[in-house]
C-alpha cells in the first residue's frame, strides 16, 4: 500500500444498470475529481448503480464522506445504489464507520443486478 | 525490531524518489527508537506522509493476530493529518510533525500542529454530524481514529497541538 497511486474511473451501463468500476486509491488527492464524475452521476432520477469497488484498493474518510453523500441523493431521488466485490482493507473501512449496516454490499455481479431489479 | 540504518536506507530509497518540491518540504529524523518528520504542507501533502509510515511499518516486526494493524495505523494518522489541514489551519495548509516511538510493546505516535487550538480534535462535534445524519458527508474521520487506536490524548501548550496516540500491538 505505498500509495501514490491515482484512482481510474470507468463507466459502463448494462440493462438499464449504472456500474461504476474504481481501480487505484480513494483519498484526499482523488476525491475531488470522482467528487465531479460520481456527482453527475448521481444526478439522473431513479438510478440504478453498481459501485464495483474490486479494484479500490485505499478509501479514507474523505472518500467514504462522497460515496455516502452520493448515494444518499440517489436514494432521495427514487433510485437505488449497492457494492460488489469490496476488498478486505476497503470493507473494513466500511466497519469502521458503521456503513456497513445501512449499504448493501454483494460478492458478485448477478447478486447486485438481482438486488437492484427488485422493486 | 527497530532497525534505524535499515528503516533509514530503505524510506531514504523511497524519499528519493518523491518530486522536488515534496522533499523540500519535507524534514526527516530517524534514531535508535523513533521516526520523526515535519512538513510544510497541505491535504495533497499526505501521499508522502502516507509512503513514509507505510514503509516504516512494513519494515518493523509489528506483525500480531490483526490483519489490519499497519493498515489501521496508517490510517488512523492519515485521519489525524485530514483534521489538521481541514479544521486547524484556515486556509487548510501548515506544518505537521509526526514522532513514531516504539516502546514495551506499544507504538506511541505523537501528531503536532501549530494551527487553531482544540479545532483538528473535537470528538463530539464530529460524533454529532454522523448522529444527526447517518448519510452525513463529515464527521468520520474522528470515528476511524478512535476505533483504530487504544488510547488517544490531546493537549496544546506555547502553540502547539499535539495528539498522543498510543496502540498495543502485541497479541
Amino acid at each position: 500500500m505505498e500509495k501514490m497511486d491515482n484512482l481510474d474511473i470507468v463507466q459502463e451501463k448494462k440493462d438499464g444498470i449504472h456500474i461504476v468500476r474504481l481501480d487505484g486509491v480513494l483519498d484526499s488527492s482523488t476525491c475531488m475529481n470522482f467528487g465531479v464524475v460520481f456527482n453527475a452521476i448521481a444526478e439522473k432520477s431513479e438510478l440504478l448503480l453498481i459501485l464495483d469497488l474490486k479494484k479500490l484498493k485505499y478509501i479514507n474518510s474523505v472518500g467514504i464522506g462522497t460515496i455516502v453523500s452520493n448515494i444518499r441523493k440517489i436514494q432521495n431521488a427514487d433510485g437505488k445504489a449497492c457494492f460488489y466485490q469490496v476488498s478486505d482493507e476497503v470493507k473494513h473501512v466500511f466497519d469502521l464507520t458503521g456503513l456497513s449496516n445501512i449499504f448493501f454490499f454483494f460478492d458478485d455481479e448477478a447478486s447486485a443486478v438481482n438486488f437492484l431489479s427488485q422493486s | 525490531m527497530f532497525n534505524p540504518r535499515q528503516i533509514s536506507e530503505i524510506i531514504n530509497d523511497y524519499v528519493r524518489k518523491f518530486p522536488e518540491k515534496d522533499r523540500e518540504k519535507l524534514n526527516l529524523n530517524i534514531d535508535d527508537h523513533s521516526l520523526f518528520l515535519s512538513l510544510e504542507g497541505d491535504i495533497h501533502s499526505l501521499r508522502v506522509i502516507n509512503v513514509i509510515i507505510n514503509v516504516l511499518f512494513k519494515n518493523v516486526d509489528i506483525q500480531n493476530s490483526d490483519q489490519f494493524l499497519v493498515f489501521d495505523l496508517c490510517l488512523a494518522i492519515e485521519e489525524t493529518m485530514i483534521n489538521i489541514f481541514k479544521h486547524s489551519y484556515s486556509d487548510c495548509s501548515g506544518k505537521v510533525e509526526l514522532r513514531v516511538e516504539f516502546q514495551n510493546g506499544n507504538i506511541i505516535i505523537e501528531i503536532g500542529d501549530y494551527g487553531e487550538k482544540g479545532a483538528s480534535f473535537d470528538y463530539d462535534d464530529q460524533m454529532k454530524k454522523i448522529s444527526v445524519n447517518e448519510f452525513s458527508e463529515s464527521g468520520r474521520g474522528m470515528l476511524i481514529i478512535k476505533k483504530t487506536i487504544d488510547e488517544m490524548k490531546y493537549s496544546s501548550l506555547d502553540g502547539k497541538n499535539t495528539l498522543l496516540l498510543i496502540k498495543k500491538w502485541k497479541g
